[in-house]
């Protein structure tokens, strides 16, 4: 029945319709289908606006505005954003997943380095240790160098997490290593675990923009 | 809604911006209702919707200085305000029913507080259209459910709720049509019908 009705004609009933759409409108409207629906959007509109809220007390309404001034004072700087309304699409730390796993592969090979040189020195000062005389050196001995395995790094980005770019609905979500720095290569290298990274703003680089004004 | 105040919203604005927190407090008690009520629309529920208020005042203490000042500034408020109305209501689904019911008393008392005496069977029956409305707007897609609730509780027109929800006015259009296309089946469903609809369905 409603088929050929388009939505021109709920701009109608709201007196939302430019003129031009008018004269179709009206001739549709002659029709008792139409007209139906068209009370019944009215209907609608009539017993949404009837509803009333519960009213908050001047007492409250100092409670929640006293609140949120401590909160502002207490957070000067804009907390992380949670939400569509204030979120900013930002790059993507464009060598992030690279350097990370350069920075696996570097402590591998600081690792494998280290055990070496640690076997090395064992064999070569051996004496009556045992090694000398063609003895198995286990690597998990007390002289093997305790370094951070891969595992022991800070959760990582798989790479396919969701940014939220592009999707408006996307809800933000926390990627401690977005935006790693390259400078966490070096701290691998030296063994030494890479600090969480965080911009400046404490913001952690997934968020998605959504309010123009800002 | 236009707002004929919106030179003076400015002005408060700036006011603000140049380290007199008065200018601030100015704009929450002017829009603390509005944002209160269109929270309380989306969410049902009194303490719900005054945690919401307080976080969308502090989104706009800590972004007032993003504020672009050729927008205006209840346009920019209400989208905040809807937005985080999304997000509390995907985080925290509804509370239990009971509490939406007190909620509804709560608002039918209000509403009636200013009438002439209703009738308590009609009284009733509204509380039970308006629960039955609001049943049938939650089960809206989140843009369906903003514009309606912004058009027929909030009364902006589809420029303003364009403003809002980001979008043109085409998508209003077609998006309050749908709206309420699908919330008269959703109250057909829930044994409402409109006065003067057709006993056979389409």
């Amino acid at each position: 029945m409603t088929e050929d009705l388009t939505p021109e004609l709920g701009a109608y009933v709201d007196g939302e319709l430019d003129a031009s759409g008018h004269e179709r409108i009206e001739e549709l409207m002659r029709r008792p289908e139409c007209q139906e629906l068209a009370a019944t959007f009215q209907w609608l509109d009539q017993i949404a606006g009837s509803e009333s809220v519960p009213t908050v007390s001047d007492t409250e309404w100092a409670a929640v505005k006293a609140s949120v001034l401590a909160q502002a004072h207490a957070e000067p700087v804009p907390a992380k954003p949670e939400s569509e309304d204030d979120r900013v699409i930002r790059p993507r730390g464009r060598f992030g997943t690279p350097v990370r796993v350069l920075a696996v592969a570097a402590l591998l090979l600081v690792a494998v380095a280290v055990g070496w040189a640690l076997r090395g020195g064992n064999d070569s000062g051996g004496g009556n240790d045992g090694a000398a005389n063609g003895a198995i050196v286990d690597p998990s001995g007390p002289n093997r160098t305790q370094l951070p395995l891969a595992g022991d790094l800070p959760d990582g980005d798989d790479g396919e997490g969701d940014d939220g770019e592009g999707d408006p609905d996307a809800r933000s979500g926390s990627d401690p290593l977005e935006g790693v720095d390259p400078e966490e290569a070096s701290y691998a290298e030296r063994g030494l675990y890479a600090p969480k990274v965080e911009s400046e703003d404490g913001d952690d680089h997934t968020s998605v923009y959504y309010g123009e004004d800002f | 809604m236009r707002d004929p105040s919106e030179a003076e919203d400015k002005a408060q604005i700036q006011r603000f911006l140049s380290g007199d927190e008065g200018g601030y407090e100015v704009l929450f008690d002017k829009y603390r209702e509005k944002v209160y009520r269109v929270a309380h629309r989306f969410l049902r529920n009194k303490e719900d919707a005054l945690e919401v208020t307080q976080e969308v005042f502090l989104r706009v203490f800590q972004s007032l200085a993003k504020f672009k000042t050729e927008s205006k500034f209840f346009t920019w408020l209400y989208r905040i305000t809807v937005n985080r109305c999304i997000d509390f209501s995907r985080s925290k689904k509804a509370k239990p029913t009971t509490e939406m019911e007190k909620s509804a008393i709560e608002s039918i008392d209000t509403a009636s507080a200013g009438r002439t005496p209703m009738d308590p069977v009609a009284r009733a029956q509204e509380h039970e259209l308006e629960a039955k409305l609001a049943e049938a707007v939650a089960r809206l897609s989140d843009n369906h459910r903003t514009v309606f609730l912004l058009h027929a509780k909030e009364n902006l027109s589809y420029k303003e709720i364009a403003g809002v929800a980001e979008c043109s006015l085409g998508t209003v259009m077609s998006r309050l049509f749908y709206a309420r296309k699908k919330l008269q089946q959703h109250l057909e469903d829930l044994g409402v019908k409109a006065p003067g609809s057709s006993s056979k369905k389409e």
